[in-house]
């Protein structure tokens, strides 16, 4: 199935909010900004109902909040939110970890080790490569989140990984961290070939925290 | 301009309440077809509300809602359980934590004090009673976790797992071992044991998930 077809059987209701999220992740709507439903049916030509709805959900993901009086406004994300967030993505992706050491395969295994590679290979490129760096990483974390075979898990993790997308201006300057990231992408590999579950729950945790703690360095300069 | 959607928020989320409850209790069962005429027939409220309602529950994981057949409610099976309770683990436990550094001593004084409520009611089996006042205190140990976004989650966890959490209840077996988990919960919470809190909190989580696996397994919540 292409990504159009499957964009097409999304409901109204989630293409709504993919745009007016990928709108605040391209900074069109500034911090504080009064997202009006009148005006965005207008906009969209479509009625009310929808929007509504994608800003509800908007709202579910972090995204937004719903203001007494004000309506839907773009919901400011502090140094304080990251952190929030981080430790969820800490203990999840933790949890998704272990719960794969069951369902992982040595061809995964193999699998994981080749993305890692293309990952470093990516990072160690001179032209500006943000996008295929982060997809590298994205696909080795989704790997093993897919393999802990657990849906709500599954569901939790990609709305927490939405609220990341607009961290990704900041982190350009990727070269510096990927060396240390392959590493630690390594070291989770051989965790996982144990298939022992504390170690892989114990070992991604921790690369998850090292991130945490780079990212949290670059953004004390921001904030 | 009027705000529209801050005034039918109440509405659509009350309704969502009504119909909840309703599946809850089991008056209407999983697999059952809820159609937008019957409901607004039902509850004699314009169909656009109880669309929003419906678009709730379908996030809450409640129903599922077809193209052209409207909103089928979900069976919760035993797999479902198993992935909500693991996360309930993790996050709660996560919530006990991180609450050790918020909790005033009037917050223990009142853990202590729902506790000897739920002792007190233990023998009456009175088991709406005893989930309200065991919601009350997994809550306040949740809502001084300081995170938001982890109190979100947890809501909304909490809402799917209600179909689940009354089986503990129903048995003074469960009901014994719950008031003195608590009890230990408490006391680490007391002394400001972060991780003490977060091992016994998920030690709590589990023990719970087994009793109701053990009371429910192969059947259909």
């Amino acid at each position: 199935m292409s990504r159009d077809e499957i964009l097409e059987s999304k409901p109204l209701r989630e293409r709504i909010a993919d745009r007016l999220r990928s709108d605040i992740v391209k900074g069109v709507y500034e911090d504080g900004e009064r997202l009006v439903e009148p005006k965005l049916a207008e906009m969209l030509g479509i009625s009310r109902t929808p929007i509504r709805e994608a800003l509800r959900q908007l709202e579910n993901e972090g995204f937004v909040e719903i203001v007494p009086r004000k309506g839907a406004v773009v919901k400011e994300l502090t140094l304080k939110d990251i952190d929030d967030l981080y430790a969820i993505k800490a203990n999840l992706e933790g949890l998704a970890a272990r719960q794969a050491t069951e369902h992982i395969t040595d061809k995964d295994i193999v699998k994981l080790d080749q993305i890692n590679k293309k990952f470093y290979k990516i990072s160690l490129s001179k032209r500006d490569i943000v996008e295929e760096y982060l997809k590298f990483n994205f696909d080795f974390h989704n790997m093993f989140i897919i393999l802990s075979k657990n849906e709500k898990l599954i569901e939790i993790l990609e709305g927490l990984d939405k609220n990341f997308q607009r961290l990704k201006t900041i982190l350009v300057s990727k070269s510096e961290r990927a060396a240390e990231a392959k590493k630690e992408h390594d070291k989770i590999i051989k965790a996982f070939a144990t298939k022992d579950p504390d170690l892989a729950e114990k070992t991604v945790r921790w690369h998850i925290e090292n991130s945490w703690e780079y990212l949290r360095s670059k953004l004390r300069k921001r904030y | 301009m009027r705000d529209l959607n801050i005034d039918s928020t109440p509405l659509s989320e009350r309704i969502a309440g009504t119909i909840r409850d309703y599946i809850l209790k089991g008056s209407i069962k999983p697999g059952e077809r809820l159609t937008e005429p019957r409901l607004s027939k039902m509850l004699g409220i314009s169909r656009t509300p109880i669309r929003e309602a419906l678009r709730l529950l379908e996030m809450e994981g409640f129903i599922e809602i077809f193209p052209r057949r409207g909103a089928v409610v979900t069976a919760v099976t035993d797999k479902d359980v198993d992935e909500i309770f693991i996360l309930k683990v993790k996050l709660e436990s996560l919530a006990a934590r991180l609450a050790t550094e918020n909790l005033k001593d009037k917050d223990i004084d009142d853990l202590k004090e729902l506790n000897r409520k739920i002792e007190k009611f233990a023998d009456a089996k009175n088991v709406s009673v005893l989930i309200n006042l065991n919601s009350e205190f997994h809550n306040i140990i949740i809502s001084k976790c300081g995170n938001s976004r982890l109190v979100k989650f947890l809501e909304a966890l909490l809402r799917q797992f209600k179909r689940a959490t009354a089986y503990s209840f129903t048995e003074a077996g469960r009901i014994m071992r719950v008031i003195e988990e608590h009890n230990e919960i408490i006391n680490a919470l007391e002394k400001r044991d972060a991780e003490m809190a977060e091992n016994l909190m998920a030690k709590h989580i589990q023990n719970g998930w087994q009793f109701i696996k053990s009371r429910v397994s192969g059947e259909v919540i």
